[in-house]
């Protein structure tokens, strides 16, 4: 299953994730030039200084500085394009509420199956003003923060040591990205049978599956830095602080940062999930919990809330992604 | 030359990669020994794959050789030797996510030297190789000539007394490469450093070189070496001149056989290896 790519669900993704290490935003490894030799002035005569530079694309440009002036115009284009996918995004979700709203109202689908939007419209002010909400979400994100907190730290540590050796590297990144294809959710019984209902079942099952893609994406970053650039250093006599600091770390980290997204994500999820199948408290609990008393419209409400929660911590994580790549 | 003593002694020199039977074992270098004096440019030229980048890798203790020795400056060779040898790469070894100035000023940290000596030392040799506009460039927002030209001022910047240079404009249009030829030529007669230069190009060689050492196809060894007996820094006239074009006619004789022994090697490897595979 190792070395076979094409019928295991994983690498795909994962590779999908390494061509971060060639795109912009981050300056690394792109751009070969446009093949069209651009030396100002010509030579580099020691005593005639080159005459002034074109004035440069910024950093976010970047990438289509190699390109020829004539696709100026595309991009005009490309903005309108993106203005409109916007639009028929969010069409598509003002036309799902209002198809909801619909069934719920005219076309008389029951009310204990499908609340009416506008309650629980109510049901979510209600929530958000009493505050009854904070100790499940404290709940989550403790259990959120530790096992990211452990899964971040194993992954690095543990990538970054198998990273040193081709032979561990070809030993555990065929054997991680098998175990990262299955779904280790199914073992939620056996994570609580060992540690309870509480958040520590919770936590190690966010931390044993963020740990696969982190641990991945760290060997891939560590494990693949081009032999030239260790080579060129080396033999400006760099010493192997030297070379994990300037070398090592600089070209791995677009790779791991997005190795890190991706665990914090599948912690989030799976932390949730779990909540709804096996627990004692926290946001998915809650979930179920209303569910089981068949109070709809305010289940409906708290998994609006939890959507908003997953999106704003998706998008900041994702934010803090580009902004460590950038620098 | 200056002194007689040699720069670099190389001596029976052996390099394979891979043990015997293995799929990747390789046969690079066979008994190679060479002197490059001090302050001799020395090219190395030779059909591809036949062991140039090895040789330069040993010479700079970047790779030990399976038998033989290597001598830098009187001095065995374990490893890395920041202080006397510079490398140029042939592309692409600048890092990427650092600036132009930053690349440079890093192997002199690496070396220890000062803050302000690292900005002087920069400011001087970004001057040398006119990147003065450039200091704040990412190696991707530059040219591919502009990139070695960034290179060689990194290697220059570390002051040691040699430099080695693997196809440094291997990637390079011929034009650019002539250009970069002439001003390099013009740079290095004033430093007087000792060089050795491997190149695909005839002309490049005989453009630059004290002296040209020809290699046989892998697994490679001097086949012969060439005196280039014309003063530095050499003018763009050369270029054109009889001499020039006689010298570059027998290197052409001595490379034509060897460059079909190598392509015959490759094609028959390949029929090996689609052998193999069917098999
Ligand atoms: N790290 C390596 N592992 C295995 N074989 C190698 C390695 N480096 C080079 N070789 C092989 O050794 C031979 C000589 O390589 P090299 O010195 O790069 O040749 P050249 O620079 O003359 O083109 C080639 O056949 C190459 O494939
Ligand atoms: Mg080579």
């Amino acid at each position: 299953m190792a070395g076979n790519e094409a019928d295991s669900p994983v690498p795909p993704r994962f590779r999908a994730k390494q061509s971060h290490v060639a795109a912009p935003p981050s300056p690394p490894s792109c751009a070969e030039g446009s093949g069209v030799e651009v030396v100002p002035g010509g030579a580099f005569e020691a005593n005639s200084p080159a005459p002034p530079a074109p004035p440069f694309p910024k950093k976010k440009e970047r990438a289509g500085a190699a390109a020829p002036q004539a696709i100026a115009l595309p991009r005009k284009q490309v903005s309108v394009e993106r203005a409109a996918s916007r639009l028929i995004q969010a069409g598509f979700l003002v036309g799902l509420v209002a198809v909801w709203y619909l069934a719920s109202t005219r076309w008389g689908v029951n009310r204990l199956l499908l609340p009416n939007p506008l309650a629980v419209y109510d049901n979510l002010l209600d929530i958000l003003r009493s505050g009854e909400f904070i100790d499940d979400l404290e709940t989550t994100l403790e259990e959120l923060a530790a096992a990211f907190a452990l899964s971040a730290t194993g992954g690095i540590t543990l990538g970054y040591l198998i990273s040193r050796s081709p032979y561990w590297i070809a030993v555990f990144e065929p054997l991680f990205a098998a175990i990262y294809s299955i779904p280790i959710i199914l073992f939620l019984p056996l994570f609580v049978l060992f540690f309870g209902l509480g958040p520590a079942s919770k936590i190690a099952l966010g931390a044993a599956i963020s740990f696969f893609p982190i641990v991945i994406n760290t060997i891939a970053g560590f494990g693949h830095v081009d032999r030239l650039f260790v080579m060129a250093a080396r033999s400006m006599g760099a010493s192997d602080y030297h070379l994990f600091r300037h070398v090592l770390l600089p070209a791995a980290s677009p790779v791991i940062l997005t190795g890190l997204r991706m665990g914090f994500t599948t912690a989030l999820l799976s932390i949730i999930g779990s909540e709804t199948l096996a627990s004692l408290a926290g946001l998915g609990h809650r979930i179920v919990h209303l569910a089981e008393a068949m109070e709809m419209a305010r289940m409906f409400a708290y998994i609006v809330f939890v959507i908003a929660i997953a999106v704003t911590l998706n998008t900041i994580v994702s934010r803090l992604e580009a902004r460590g790549k950038r620098d | 030359m200056a002194t007689s003593e040699a720069a670099i002694k190389v001596r029976d020199v052996f390099h394979r990669f891979g043990a015997e039977g293995e799929q990747r074992f390789v046969r690079a270098l066979a008994d190679t020994s060479l002197d490059v004096a001090e302050g001799e440019l020395l090219c190395l030229i030779g059909p591809s794959g036949c062991g140039k980048s090895t040789l330069l890798n040993i010479i700079g203790g970047l790779m030990t050789p399976s038998s033989g020795d290597v001598e830098v400056r009187g001095q065995p060779v374990r490893g890395p030797l920041p202080r006397d040898i510079a490398f140029v790469f042939q592309e692409n070894s600048l890092f990427p996510w650092n600036t132009v100035l930053e690349n440079i000023e890093l192997g002199m940290t690496f070396q220890g030297v000062s803050k302000s000596e690292r900005a002087a030392r920069a400011a001087e040799v970004l001057a040398a190789v006119g990147l003065k506009e450039f200091a704040h460039h990412y190696p991707a927002q530059l040219s591919g000539g502009m990139r070695q030209r960034a290179a060689l001022a990194r290697a220059l910047s570390l002051k040691t007394p040699i430099l080695l240079m693997d196809e440094p404009f291997g990637a390079l249009d011929e034009q650019t490469r002539m250009i970069l030829g002439e001003d390099l030529s013009v740079l290095l007669a004033q430093s007087r450093k000792t060089i050795v230069f491997v190149t695909h190009s005839l002309g490049e060689a005989v453009f630059l070189a004290d002296r040209v050492a020809v290699f046989s196809a892998r697994p490679g060894s001097i086949k012969q070496v060439i005196a280039v007996d014309e003063p530095h820094p050499r003018r763009p006239e050369f270029a054109t001149s009889a001499k020039f074009t006689a010298l570059r006619n027998q290197l052409y004789r001595l490379l034509h056989d060897e460059i079909r022994k190598a392509v015959q090697q490759s094609s028959a490897a390949d029929t090996a290896r689609a052998g193999t595979e069917r098999a």
